[in-house]
């Protein structure tokens, strides 16, 4: 990343309010992807042992988690939920501490996975019939993102 | 210094999230190996005794003191008789017994193997024992039907199965090999007929298979097990 477009890091002192506004919000939307990032974690290292997982509310997860959406070309659904979370998680902080790119990325990645958890969020409702609770925490996680990159002002 | 700080961060937590995984699968394993080891502990093993299918389908609490090893027909009435004792039995004391099924499709019987071979397709789907008691419930029609796939693909749906999945699997050659495994286990046990229950490893002779039968067979082995417990 080129150094000319970092800006000073927001925690400086001395920074103007709006950066550090934006600041906080990024190190939220960080908390929130390392929270996301544990919870995919969990279910991927289940997905692979081969264990079903322990559901907390819905006495169907389990149907969710084992249907053929649970991967794609073999691939757990979990697995590559994990590196969005990541992702999100890595572009989170760079753009907490400034780096502009990092937030365009940031953007770009909370959209796609904004528009992957809607679909999922269908096939629980339409096609498998039922809820995954940690689908529906996964979810929450994405629109609380999405929402805090809307509200987050941009740099002028 | 502080240049590096966001990516130390980001290494810490990519450090950290690898070795939870890594974690969370290792327990994940040892339990699996745990619950698979105490399901067959309690099984008959004399010399030249098969293994049956690996892994064999269990229910029950990994803890129970009580193992009881079923071999059954799903096209055998007197099999959907005491499946139905058993799951009694289950009820009222959830702790204390576990179950192993294992597929004894008698030769008399047309459809036996295929009913097997769709309980081991729905299990591929994590649903084995829903299929088992659909099968049961539903023996009266599909034993007398003349083809028996549909009606197979129609619990396989009522189930929520993947229904594309589940005649797929039905033709895979894997789940005709499970059942053949148990039954040379069956065979390498003495198993002759439907339904032949072991408890502990000691098998049940047939006037215990009724629910009074069942009980005290079952009141033994716990209090056997609690005595040879107290020995050590």
């Amino acid at each position: 990343m080129s150094r000319r477009k970092r800006n000073k890091p927001a925690a400086d002192a001395g920074a103007p309010s709006g950066e550090r506004t934006r600041a906080i919000l990024y190190t939220i939307c960080a908390v929130i992807a390392a929270a996301g990032l544990a919870n995919a974690t969990y279910l991927t290292a289940s997905h692979v042992a081969g264990e079903t997982v322990t559901c907390l509310a819905s006495a169907r997860c389990s149907e969710v988690l084992a249907s053929k959406y649970a991967s794609i070309a073999g691939v757990p659904l979990a697995a590559i939920g994990a590196v969005g979370y990541f992702i999100t998680f890595s572009t989170a902080t760079l753009a907490a501490f400034g780096r502009e790119t990092a937030r365009r990325v940031l953007t770009l990645t909370i959209g796609a996975m904004f528009i992957g958890t809607l679909w999922l969020l269908y096939l629980q409702a339409f096609v498998i019939k039922a809820f995954c609770d940690y689908c529906l925490l996964s979810a929450a996680m994405i629109f609380a993102l999405a929402g805090i990159v809307i509200v987050t002002p941009p740099r002028k | 210094m502080k240049r590096y700080l966001p990516y130390a961060i980001i290494a810490a937590v990519a450090l950290v999230a690898a070795g939870a995984g890594a974690t969370v699968y290792k327990a994940k394993q040892r339990r699996l190996a745990a619950a698979e080891a105490a399901a067959t502990a309690n099984l008959a093993n004399p010399a030249g005794a098969k293994p049956g299918a690996k892994p064999a389908h269990v229910r029950g609490s990994v803890k129970a003191p009580v193992t009881i090893e079923e071999f059954a027909d799903f096209q055998c009435p007197p099999c959907g008789g005491l499946s139905a004792v058993v799951k009694d039995i289950e009820k009222k004391t959830p702790d204390r017994i576990r179950v192993v099924f294992r597929h004894y499709p008698l030769k008399n019987h047309q459809h036996a193997v295929a009913a097997a071979i769709a309980a081991e397709a729905a299990g591929t789907q994590g649903k084995f024992w829903e299929m088992h008691d659909m099968l049961f419930q539903g023996q009266p029609t599909w034993s007398k039907a003349p083809e028996v796939q549909s009606i197979f693909e129609d619990y396989a749906s009522t189930l929520r199965l993947d229904v594309a999945r589940f005649k797929t699997d039905m033709a895979d050659e894997n789940m005709r090999t499970r059942v053949t495994a148990d039954q040379e286990r069956a065979s390498s046990l003495g198993v002759s007929r439907t339904p032949t229950l072991f408890i502990n490893g000691k098998a049940l002779p047939t006037e215990s298979l009724s629910l009074t039968g069942l009980q005290s067979a079952i009141d033994a082995a716990a209090a056997e097990g609690n005595k040879q417990a107290a020995a050590k």
